[in-house]
């Protein structure tokens, strides 16, 4: 194994069982429900999972219910007047209380929102679960949430097989790449707490790796059989893994097209075209109907297409405000990817997400710049299957957020987290960005980075400690 | 050179900007029983001559304030007795009359040697009723208040504070102890000093050496395709790639 990749996920590994242990328990995004997931599925040896909703009033299991409020949890949860219990009298208070509980009070829990959820992860996380079930209840959780670490140390490994493939030659702007991922506070608090987003980022990290592989060397059964079940795996461990059906099929048609080569006429290629335009207009039409949540007209579909442009661009004259909150591609991939930890109440400074902001739109220019320098030599299969994987995964997004705010939720559902899954591409763009400059100068601006991004790294582990502890 | 810049940056960093955060005096709660809620406003009313308790509220030796917030309904505060009582140990303080209408009250406390949990009660010792702030949403602690022979389910808000201010690195220590709880067992300061050295120097450094590494190596190796038909694994070895064109095209 590479020096460098050892060293980073060592780096990782430290950052990921650090955080794990800052965080107090349940503190991370929606935890205590996909620990209530992982708990009914064993105790009760059932798979509760409801795609289609009805999961009914929300209770946890009395053995939870105990924990949650002898544990200060519930108290705690975005509350920044509130600190974490961290006496042994409490604890002690909390075990004499939750002693000689039985097996039926810990599978007493009856639904939780995460339900709705594939099972997958939760099966993985049932393996901590069940290894630790003659603990007790916070040991149980600190287990599961240190059963992520193999998942990010995963990622930040198929990470780099992908910049490896994307740059080869040129092992210091893979190490800034994935050196990013691995600073990343965001992918490193999602790897501390029981969550299924560090296995999606982590299968999509494998599947974008393998995909450029295919495209790269030629498909095989091997190589097609591993896209499929990587493909099967998104889908099973969150709905919004479904949109890798996208890049699927397109590493696979280009991979055909690579090995067969077919000679057409113009004609040919235009009907071609054509048919895929109008196998197109019922996915069209459907993802329209799904994200007006079955009221599909000339207007709301003008209202979807008004919010997809203001979520990124200033409004249009004539264009009105977007239902539901304020909330832009700044907020989900500045303000809540690099800031919002714990239950969205821990955040840098404006000032500091203003230059994170400034630097990424920056970068992002630059790297795209890079691409078009590097035309004509850049194996364009490739960079239609990460352009695809990256707008099917955020319009995906896009037609869940809009479903709800046109339903009248006030959650915009895109939230940083929710970008991990496309990290490679992320460590992609930097490493271009930075692979831009003459040599020695991107070698030193690939450090100057990467000490940024470990500054703010210690930064986010500081105000966790600020927040939680001072 | 590489590295140099980096670590200047991070030294700088952690110099200009850690330092001092971990160095500021602040005036942080050392524990908090009952936080402020945050979806209801709650009040437990304590009649003249009546008393309300609740708990257990647990003291240590660095609670050496206790704060809680009291309307009177517009008038002068009557004087109230606050007292913690638990195992071996006994705290009594009594407040004068005359505060402010939604007053928060500092009361000096006597701190126990060790951490006890306690009883903690407030006594109104005048003629009219006061209200406490309380909580009686989630954030409510798990045990009711007891006023003048009846239960009630809002919990009195309160908080301790040390006597003065304090930085966090002054009290890092006490900190790491108090984050074994409710963790494993193997979650002490034997473990936190050794993570936080890791993750404050460890991990700067370590990526900062894994770019330096990476840099020096990029030097020194062959390009992936300047051998014929064939082409670097990413692990290191070549293999020989099915199709020199494929094989050529490489990333932006």
């Amino acid at each position: 194994m590479p020096r460098p990749l050892l060293v980073l996920l060592c780096v990782a590994a430290v950052e990921a069982i650090s955080w794990a242990v800052l965080l107090p328990p349940l503190q991370g995004p929606d935890e205590m429900a996909h620990v209530g997931y992982t708990q009914r599925m064993v105790e009760g040896r059932v798979l509760p999972w409801r795609p289609a909703g009805g999961l009914g009033p929300e209770r946890v299991s009395t053995e939870a219910r105990i924990a949650l409020g002898w544990g200060g949890v519930e108290a705690l949860r975005g509350n920044p007047a509130a600190r974490p219990p961290g006496s042994d009298v409490v604890v002690a208070e909390w075990a004499r209380r939750g002693a000689g509980l039985s097996r039926a009070q810990r599978a007493d829990g009856t639904s939780t929102t995460a339900m709705a959820n594939p099972p997958l992860y939760y099966v993985y996380d049932a393996v901590p679960y069940v290894a630790a079930s003659g603990a007790g209840f916070f040991d149980r959780v600190m287990l599961m949430r240190l059963f992520n670490v193999p998942l990010l140390l995963a990622t930040i490994g198929l990470c780099w097989l992908l910049l490896g493939e994307l740059f080869p030659g040129r092992p210091w702007a893979r190490t800034v790449g994935v050196g990013a991922v691995t600073m990343q506070p965001q992918v490193v608090q999602q790897a501390a707490v029981v969550n299924p987003d560090m296995l999606l980022a982590a299968v999509w990290s494998g599947f974008l790796y393998l995909a450029v592989v295919t495209l790269r060397r030629g498909a095989s059964t091997a190589r097609v059989g591993g896209l499929v079940a990587l493909a099967a795996a998104s889908c099973l461990t969150h709905a919004r893994g479904v949109s890798i059906v996208a890049p699927l099929g397109l590493v696979l048609a280009i991979a055909v097209w690579r090995s067969w080569r077919p000679t057409w006429s113009r004609g040919r290629w235009a009907a071609g075209a054509a048919a895929v335009c109008v196998a197109g207009a019922p996915v069209v039409y459907l993802a329209l109907r799904y994200a007006t949540g079955g009221r599909l007209t000339v207007s709301s579909a003008r209202e979807f297409l008004s919010y997809l442009w203001q979520f990124y661009l200033p409004a249009l004259p004539g264009m009105r405000p977007p239902p539901g909150p304020s909330w832009g591609v700044r907020d989900v991939a500045v303000d809540r990817l690099w800031s919002g930890f714990a239950q969205f109440e821990v955040s840098f400074p404006p000032g500091v997400l203003d230059a994170i902001a400034w630097l990424t739109l920056v970068l992002a220019l630059l790297a795209v710049a890079r691409l078009f320098t590097r035309w004509r030599t850049v194996d364009r299969g490739v960079v239609a299957v990460l352009f695809v994987a990256v707008s099917a995964y955020v319009l995906q997004m896009h037609l869940a957020g809009f479903r709800s705010v046109f339903g009248g939720s006030p959650d915009p559902i895109l939230t940083g987290r929710y970008l991990l899954p496309l990290a490679g591409v992320g460590a992609a763009g930097l490493a271009a960005a930075v692979s831009w400059l003459p040599r020695r100068a991107a070698v030193v601006a690939g450090g100057v980075v990467l000490a940024l991004l470990a500054l703010v790294q210690v930064g986010a582990s500081g105000l966790m400690l600020e927040r939680f502890y001072a | 050179m590489a590295g140099g810049t980096g670590a200047l940056v991070l030294l700088l960093g952690l110099v200009l900007v850690g330092v001092p955060f971990m160095t500021r005096a602040r005036d942080a709660p050392e524990s908090v029983p009952q936080s402020p809620p945050l979806l209801r406003v709650a009040t437990v009313t304590v009649p003249a001559g009546s008393r309300a308790c609740w708990g257990p509220v647990v003291v240590d030796r660095r609670s050496e304030r206790a704060l809680l917030r009291v309307s009177t309904a517009g008038g002068p505060g009557p004087p109230l007795v606050m007292t913690l009582r638990g195992a071996g140990y006994r705290a009594r303080r009594a407040l004068a009359g005359g505060y402010a209408d939604n007053s928060t009250l500092s009361v000096a406390v006597a701190p126990p040697r060790r951490e006890v949990a306690t009883i903690a009660c407030v006594r109104n010792a005048g003629r009219r009723a006061i209200l406490l702030f309380a909580a009686d949403d989630r954030t409510k602690a798990p045990y009711p208040t007891h006023v003048a022979g009846r239960t009630v389910r809002a919990v009195p808000q309160l908080a301790f504070y040390e006597r003065t201010p304090h930085s966090i690195a002054a009290r890092l220590a006490s900190t790491f102890h108090h984050m074994g709880a409710f963790r494993p067992g193997v979650v002490g300061p034997w473990l936190l000093w050794p993570l936080a050295f890791l993750l404050v120097i460890g991990v700067p450094a370590g990526v900062l050496w894994a770019h330096v590494t990476a840099a020096s190596d990029g030097r020194m190796s062959v390009a992936d395709t300047d051998v014929k038909g064939l082409e670097r694994r990413p692990f290191g070895g070549t293999r020989r790639g099915p199709g020199r064109d494929k094989c050529e095209r490489g990333g932006p």
